[in-house]
């Protein structure tokens, strides 16, 4: 962590085992991963313990610092100091707060993501939450237009149905099949049914979660196609 | 196709562990390869000792980040042993969540299926322990 030690070996259990993978993954150079990391770790250990660990806190915020997000990093502090009982406890990180308030008062972004709402409604669909960490090449029209065109309605039609989306079985099998039959590796699938998926049109009724959901469902089932190792 | 009380096994610390560990073993076959690459090129001592010297630091991290990884495939495959999941489910189960969580963050098979292979293992011994 920026400004940090390894975590000592002195401490040990779930959460500070995940406080070392971050650091792994500080270290390789992904520090959004390893916020996110200790972000899951911060609050499965809130559920357990109302007062906050320094050791988790001042590092999280220490990372916000170098992702520049400078409000997260004053929320850090101040709800580890509402955490505390114990005064020495409480002012630990005070002027490091001090600090941050000032950092963020003087970098306060102006964006209030209203354009990200606009581009939202524009687009109908909103799929930042879909975990890819790569985004995937476009499709390069290797596949039958018939085939895409079927996934695509698929979709479509999945998407009104209720229950379990079985309008996606057989188009998505003669998709698998078609990306055996010319010997293309697992990643060209998952291009080609995300092209499929992202060309659909989402019913407006449909919450942005639930069409993401229908995406993971698909996928999920077209690698089991692909690789013959369906879930019994 | 996982049904919902599959699904819900998996944490996002989960995910995490499964992305990184594909992606630091990347990062080791990469560093594997430069040295062998510049061992066959002739370079410089110095050269192969410095690339040595990060090889054996990515593996390190990989071994880590695959200790953690194994933890949190054992903890699902034996909350899945303990309510009654037979093995064949669980191992199906879990390799089709890996998958879609490997492949839709744009890994390649050669990464993707080596990570699936381990947790498959690690899978099955939970399973014969018992």
């Amino acid at each position: 962590m920026p400004g940090y030690k390894a975590l000592p070996d002195q401490f040990s259990g779930d959460a500070a085992e995940h406080v070392r993978f971050a650091e792994v993954l500080q270290r390789a150079g992904d520090p959004a991963e390893a916020v996110r990391m200790l972000e899951s770790t911060l609050d499965s250990y809130a559920l357990t313990s109302p007062v906050l660990p320094g050791w988790l806190c001042g590092r999280l915020a220490a990372l916000y610092r170098t992702l520049k997000r400078y409000d997260d990093e004053v929320l850090m502090l101040e709800r580890y100091r509402e955490s505390q009982s114990a005064e020495d406890a409480r002012s630990r990180f005070d002027a490091r707060l001090s600090k941050a308030r000032a950092i963020a008062e003087r970098k306060r972004r102006t964006d209030t993501h209203a354009l990200a709402s606009i581009r939202c409604v524009i687009n109908g669909r909103h799929d930042t939450h879909t975990p890819a960490m790569i985004t995937p090449s476009t499709d390069d029209g290797a596949f039958s237009q018939e085939t895409m065109a079927a996934v695509s309605t698929a979709f479509a039609v999945a998407a009104t149905a209720e229950g379990t989306p079985t309008a996606l079985t057989a188009p998505l099998a003669t998709l698998c099949r078609e990306v055996r039959a010319r010997g293309y590796p697992p990643e060209r699938l998952v291009v080609a049914l995300k092209t499929a998926w992202q060309s659909a049109a989402r019913p407006p009724r449909l919450s942005g979660e639930a069409w993401e959901s229908l995406y993971r469902v698909a996928l999920t089932q077209s690698l089991a196609f692909y690789f013959s190792d369906p879930v019994t | 196709m996982i049904g919902a009380d599959d699904a819900s096994r998996f944490s996002r610390l989960f995910d995490r562990a499964v992305s990184a560990c594909a992606q630091a073993q990347l990062l080791a076959t990469r560093c594997r390869e430069s040295q062998a690459r510049a061992r066959s090129t002739h370079a410089s001592a110095r050269r192969i000792r410095s690339l040595a010297a990060d090889t054996r630091s990515a593996w390190a991290e990989t071994n880590e980040v695959f200790d953690l990884m194994r933890r949190e495939v054992e903890s699902v495959a034996l909350a899945m042993r303990a309510s009654g999941v037979e093995r064949a489910h669980a191992g199906a189960a879990i390799r089709a969540h890996m998958r879609f969580v490997l492949y839709d963050g744009g890994l390649r098979e050669q990464e993707a299926e080596t990570v699936v292979e381990r947790a498959s293992h690690w899978v099955d011994e939970i399973y014969t322990a018992a």
